[in-house]
């Protein structure tokens, strides 16, 4: 997994590429959203749209991450889910935790309401 | 067209390394291609694949590339199968019985064999004939024409 981060505005893009699988993943995404708590930034987008998989263990990095933000006092929201990672969120019942969007655009409107 | 691996087993080995999954992925997208799968098919059975096979490399096997995980393909009786094993201990094979967490569960872990027991007809475990833990799993296949 890779996780490139972008300013848009108030909010901080996480766009991550390769595979969501567990492992290292984990401690690392944890500890960016860690330090991008400290850093104030509370409003996450996390761009999957250059995912290629995510299996169980890479579904609870996300849930990791939503709860940290959330208690945090923010939002965390996903861009560009794709058809296979929506399967396993169908799946698991979990659809409905993310807030999810298609378009940067819309998604970036979302964290104004 | 035979609709199926001709009464062959496609077999794959890989170190315990998440990176060798594009291995799986790259030969379920030949064999879907070749025996025409629809897409609604493909996916489960690919996502159903990866969970199990990425299981093996991290909980059966611990991460460790130099442990192997073993991995066999076959198309035969109307039936995908696909066979799973580590060099790890093996699971209780009670957790095949255990619930999905609800929706607002948001435990971190225990839905691996919840997706792969949603996406697949079936799924056991077994010690495969050289004493390696081994997860099997099958779905039938579509009927021609089948609406994705």
């Amino acid at each position: 997994m890779n996780v490139k981060v972008r300013e848009e505005g108030a909010v901080t893009v996480l766009e991550i590429s390769g595979k969501i699988m567990g492992g290292p993943d984990a401690e690392q995404f944890h500890g960016l959203i860690k330090e991008l708590l400290a850093d104030g930034k509370t409003k996450l987008l996390v761009n999957l749209g250059r995912v290629n998989w995510i299996n169980s263990t890479g579904l609870g990095i996300l849930i990791a991450g939503y709860t940290s933000v959330k208690d945090g006092g923010g939002q965390f929201k996903l861009l560009n889910v794709s058809e296979r990672i929506d399967s396993i969120l169908m799946v698991t019942k979990l659809a409905g935790i993310f807030d999810s969007y298609d378009d940067l655009e819309s998604a970036l409107v979302s964290f104004q309401d | 067209m035979s609709g199926e691996t001709q009464n062959g087993t496609i077999h794959l080995e890989i170190p315990s390394d998440f990176r060798w999954l594009d291995v799986l992925n790259a030969s379920l997208t030949a064999v879907a291609e070749e025996l025409q799968w629809n897409h609604d098919f493909t996916n489960e059975v690919s996502i159903a694949a990866i969970e199990a096979a990425s299981n093996a490399v991290e909980h059966g096997n611990g991460m460790d590339a130099a442990k192997r995980v073993c991995m066999r393909i076959r198309v035969s009786g109307g039936k995908f199968m696909l066979g799973v094993c580590d060099e790890g201990p093996g699971v209780d094979p009670s957790v095949l019985d255990r619930p999905l967490p609800g929706p607002d569960d948001l435990s971190l872990r225990g839905r691996g064999f919840s997706i792969m027991k949603a996406l697949m007809d079936d799924i056991r475990f077994r010690k495969s004939p050289d004493g390696r833990f081994l997860l099997e799993l099958e779905k039938a296949l579509p009927e021609p024409g089948e609406a994705e």
